[in-house]
């Protein structure tokens, strides 16, 4: 699954969170917008309600991108 | 899989296996962080917390030490949840979190004047407990709400048996001040 794809669900499943990252808050369909297209294409591991992490090249959890924050 | 194979796995980060980890204590750690904080919301936070901690510091899990992965997440919950009254308290909001533990069963068929009583005495020693450091809250709560003995607590929490015993006193003192001002 790649970033694009793992936002994509969120979208579509009204899922209720926030996408959390260093500096704030986003609502899915924002990053979508605003994300560059290779950021976009990058393969990631979404735990649902935890975080979308990003996945290295040897197919092995990286960096935690977005942790999920429950919409108020 | 079993648990061993499963934490091999995770430790060289691959996904699926962090996943089945996720899925198979996410619920246990829940109901321990609920414990801990009011309300689902903020056991959620303390969940999340604990399991980006623990795929983070997977590597320093040790299969052939100590009690096992349960026991090992469930301290990384326990200090989660402890940062978490800390960021509270600091913040001046709405302090834990007691009163969310498991009561004890009342006795049989009290008196309305007893439950009456009960409730208040209850009440006062929450109000007390939640004036101590969020760490004391935590060893107080294991230790008269959970009932787990000072082995059992410095297991838990990854520190030595005087320390839990020092905590408990210094809890003891405070709270026999709280109720010698009050009463």
């Amino acid at each position: 699954m790649n970033l694009r794809g793992a936002l994509e669900k969120l979208v579509e499943d009204k899922a209720p969170f926030l996408l959390k990252d260093q500096c704030r808050d986003w609502e899915a369909n924002d990053l979508l917008d605003s994300l560059s297209k290779g950021i976009l294409t990058r393969p990631v591991h979404m735990l649902c309600g935890v975080y979308i992490a990003a996945i290295t090249e040897k197919g092995l959890m990286g960096e935690v991108l977005f942790r999920f924050k429950p919409r108020a | 899989m079993t648990e061993q194979m499963l934490v091999e796995l995770a430790k060289k980060r691959r996904p699926e296996a962090l996943e089945q980890i996720y899925q198979r204590n996410h619920t246990r750690i829940f109901h321990l962080a609920l414990r801990y904080v009011r309300s689902p919301e903020d056991a959620e936070d303390i969940v999340q917390d604990t399991f980006i901690k623990a795929f983070d510091g997977i590597d320093t899990f040790d299969l052939n030490l100590g009690s096992g992965f349960s026991a090992w997440i469930n301290r990384i919950c326990i200090h989660c949840a402890i940062d978490h009254l800390r960021i509270r308290k600091r913040r001046g909001g709405d302090l834990t979190s007691l009163d969310a533990l498991p009561q004890d069963p009342p006795s049989a068929d009290p008196s309305p004047e007893q439950i009456t009583i009960d409730r208040h005495v209850s009440h006062r020693v929450q109000d007390a407990v939640e004036n101590l450091s969020p760490r004391q809250q935590i060893i107080f709560s294991l230790r008269y709400r959970e009932h787990l003995n000072i082995r059992q607590i410095a297991v838990r929490l990854d520190c030595s048996e005087g320390n839990i015993r020092a905590h408990l006193f210094r809890s003891a003192s405070k709270l026999k001040d709280v109720f010698r001002v009050d009463s």
